[in-house]
């Protein structure tokens, strides 16, 4: 009987699905929306339905929505190349300039190379090639000193600590829940707390910003750049 | 009759009076109520409980002051009056009722005092000249018809909007005049006018020349004096009232040195008017509460610029209405492809005195080269007229960018792309079956690479240390060989005392001599021969005949391998063998 059930829940899931992709394919982008938000509201956890949403958000000409999908669908699907293209291209029509620490920087360099690949294939990679590295250390250890194993001890052990790094930085990404993104066209940050305080700078609907406390109804974040600041809560919305 | 109620109503330190009157006014007209300070010093006076009386209100809020000072052997008092104008609310008996002042932190009260309110008053009365022209008599011009005429002259003034009913946002013409009988003179001297507060109104005074104008009211020639013009723009919907304007104006009959100068107060009408809200239905978005008729108008400089140059665009707004609501006009559609630059505060130009035109001005840069339809900016208006809301025309200018030595010079203009390109190039849905529905993966803590890195590393220094103590202690063993060599000798031939078997007994007596200089020597023992040793002796240059006991030792052990020998020989043999060693190790040591 449950299994019945479970069979019929996703069988209308991906009906809701198909409708949404039905949808966008004729430019309904609203119903589209409409669609793709209802799998998420009835539990869908799925990269793919946060992706086509921001695709359709895109297309409706909501970019803080079609941003703030993107993220979420690349922390559910780390790596996949579409996401993160149309994160690229929908950071590029935003109003605030896409800021070079953005995408530039250690992190992100590191992400070219390896980003490819997922989390679990880096961390089984980095794995085998630090045990094969430690291995390569026995051996020597021990004094027998044959060259092979040195080379396979420097190889092994520089790419898996590389990859290791690289898995660290992915994980804690993955894993963050401090990045939110500008929901509304236009907003300022302020100096403090309080509509009073005064103005530090204005950001735009789309750009991502890390959030470093909360008080009652406003956040302090920060920029890439390292601009910080106060804004409304209900400004931005976590990814 | 006029005449004015004087009282003095309490004494202190400072002497307070109080003077009101004239006690028949006309409804257009004020009364005076004066507040007499006397004393040293004063403070302005005011009504702790407010003005009190329904029949009357406060012209303006602050009093006109007056002050003297005497001084009366060498005492110094001072004199202030404070008059307040008050306004009648109505015609008939009325009643000021007795007012609370305060002054200085103290309370004084007036009385009540009782007049007579008339109807409007326009004309102006003849008061007794304080200066009569001496030549009217003279020359005897008192005619009949100058009488006639300066008996029926008036003034009065009026305040004018055109409808009674408005909509939010619609202007307002709202103006004031004075009508006087041709003939009749106002000085500026010791005349003032004060205009109510718009409250709930935007105002915006227009320009005025004072300009005259002869009209017709109730068959009757006057001279209409426009002394304020301006536009209103209501604030909020509902019933809105403009509070009266009150005049007090210095006029004359006649002009000259012996003009009979008077003052006389006027007020206008409070003016009622209905402002109706916009409807609700058909509201667009983008609408900033523009109301009126609008047309945007411009104009584009070039029509082909190669990258580097700049094109200049210019928006006009034309129109009637309320220019406030378009304060600002920008270009968010030209944003991705063009750098914009604005020309500063837009350009206002007024016909009539009324905003008629709107003008800004940008400066567009190109950041690629292309072919471009540059739209004017629309906005949305609620027209007067059919009392919809519209939207102004489209109208676009085409534009084209060539490449130019610009390109490279100004390199990365911005990263923005239009919202065209990115979606022509956006990655499509994904499509098929939906797929796993909870991809939220639980994320193996990277935590095992270092437990990896750390055991790898603890096993290698451990493998290592191991070896190296290993080695150490290998290294002690054969540092302590040389000196423990006699006495594992010494040993061995003590065991080798009770070895019965013959020739075992003379191989191992051979074995121990030459053991004990493997060990002197950190060799092993198996390739050592007498030869080695003798060469040994002789290059040390030691005793030759302890060489020979050694020498005789070994030999007799060789040869006594093959040889029956007794228990006795034996122990012999093993002494000898003891002495020379020890004497040896004396020697080497």
């Amino acid at each position: 009987m449950m299994l019945l059930l479970l069979t019929l829940i996703v069988a209308n899931q991906d009906a809701v699905w198909q409708v949404g992709n039905d949808a966008y394919r004729d430019g309904d982008f609203k119903k589209a929306i409409t669609q793709y938000e209802q799998l998420i509201d009835d539990g869908v956890k799925s990269g793919r339905v946060y992706y086509n949403l921001g695709n359709a958000y895109f297309k409706a000409g909501e970019l803080g929505p079609a941003l703030l999908n993107y993220y979420r669908a690349e922390k559910l699907m780390p790596g996949d190349d579409d996401i993160r293209q149309n994160i690229e291209m929908a950071n590029e029509t935003r109003r605030d300039p896409v800021i070079e620490s953005e995408r530039a920087g250690l992190g992100m360099a590191v992400d070219k190379f390896f980003f490819g690949l997922s989390y679990q294939h880096l961390f089984l990679i980095a794995f085998v090639l630090l045990c094969v590295a430690g291995l390569a250390a026995i051996p020597l250890s021990l004094g027998k000193k044959h060259r092979v194993w040195g080379y396979v001890l420097v190889i092994a052990g520089v790419l898996g600590l590389a990859l290791g790094a690289v898995t660290m930085l992915q994980y804690q990404r993955l894993t963050a829940n401090d990045a939110a993104v500008v929901m509304v066209n236009q907003t300022d940050v302020l100096a403090g707390p309080a509509p009073s305080e005064p103005v530090n700078f204005t950001i735009h609907e789309g750009i991502r910003c890390q959030i470093l406390e909360q008080q009652p109804g406003w956040y302090r974040i920060r920029l890439a750049n390292g601009y910080n600041g106060w804004l409304p809560q209900s400004d931005v919305e976590k990814i | 009759m006029k005449w004015w109620w004087l009282g003095v109503v309490s004494l202190s330190m400072a002497q307070v009076s109080f003077n009101v009157g004239p006690n028949v006014v006309a409804i257009n007209e004020y009364v005076q109520f004066q507040v007499i300070v006397e004393g040293k010093g004063s403070e302005l006076p005011h009504f702790p409980q407010g003005f009190e009386g329904a029949d009357f209100s406060l012209a303006r809020s602050s009093p006109d002051r007056q002050s003297s000072m005497t001084i009366v052997n060498g005492q110094v008092s001072q004199k202030m009056v404070y008059t307040y104008l008050l306004k009648p609310n109505r015609k008939g008996k009325v009643q000021i009722p007795a007012q609370t002042i305060r002054i200085k932190g103290k309370d004084y009260k007036s009385r009540a005092y009782a007049l007579e309110v008339g109807d409007e008053k326009r004309s102006v009365g003849r008061q007794q000249s304080r200066r009569s022209d001496p030549f009217e008599n003279f020359f005897g011009r008192s005619d009949r018809r100058r009488q006639q005429r300066n008996a029926n002259a008036e003034i009065f003034v009026e305040a004018e909007v055109p409808k009674t009913s408005y909509y939010l946002g619609e202007p307002i013409p709202f103006s004031v005049k004075i009508y006087r009988t041709p003939g009749v003179e106002i000085t500026n001297s010791g005349s003032s006018m004060d205009l109510p507060k718009f409250d709930n109104f935007w105002s915006e005074e227009i320009e005025t020349n004072q300009e005259i104008k002869r009209v017709r009211r109730d068959d009757k020639v006057l001279e209409a004096i426009l002394v304020d013009k301006r536009q209103l723009f209501a604030s909020k919907s509902g019933a809105l009232t403009i509070p009266p304007a009150n005049f007090q104006l210095t006029v004359a009959l006649s002009r000259g040195f012996f003009a009979d100068w008077q003052t006389v107060n006027r007020s206008t009408k409070p003016l009622k008017i209905d402002i109706k809200p916009l409807p609700a239905s058909g509201k667009p978005a983008d609408f900033s509460g523009a109301v009126g008729s609008f047309r945007v108008v411009g104009e584009l400089d070039k029509s082909k610029i190669a990258l580097g140059e700049s094109a200049s665009l210019k928006v006009e707004v034309i129109g009637k209405g309320n220019f406030n609501a378009l304060s600002e006009l920008s270009l968010p559609e030209l944003g991705h492809q063009f750098e914009i630059f604005d020309g500063g505060a837009p350009v206002v130009e007024k016909s009539g005195g009324v905003p008629s035109k709107k003008t800004w001005v940008f400066a567009l840069v190109p950041k690629r080269e292309g072919k471009f339809d540059i739209a004017l900016p629309q906005f949305s208006y609620f027209d007067l007229k059919t009392k919809t809301y519209k939207k102004t025309e489209v109208k676009t200018f085409p534009l084209e960018v060539e490449g130019g030595e610009g390109l490279v010079a100004s390199g990365p203009v911005g990263g923005e792309r239009s919202p065209l390109m990115a979606s022509q190039n956006l990655n499509y849905i994904m499509q098929g079956p939906l797929g796993p529905v909870d991809m939220s993966q639980k994320l193996r803590s990277p935590r095992p690479l270092f437990w990896v890195i750390g055991g790898f590393l603890l096993l290698n220094l451990m493998l290592f240390a191991g070896r190296k103590i290993r080695g150490q202690m290998l290294g002690s063993a054969a540092q302590s060989r040389p000196k423990l060599a006699l006495k594992h000798c010494l040993k061995t031939l003590d065991q080798l005392g009770s070895e019965q078997d013959h020739e075992a007994f003379h191989a191992g007596l051979a074995g121990a001599i030459f053991a004990y200089f493997g060990d002197k020597w950190g060799r092993a023992a198996q390739g050592i021969s007498l030869e080695d040793v003798q060469d040994f002796f002789n290059r040390k240059a030691l005793d030759k005949t302890l060489t020979q006991s050694l020498v005789d030792v070994v030999e007799t052990c060789e040869q006594a391998r093959f040889t029956p020998a007794s228990a006795g020989s034996r122990s012999q043999v093993l002494d000898e063998a003891r002495q020379v060693l020890r004497r040896i190790d004396e020697v080497m040591a």
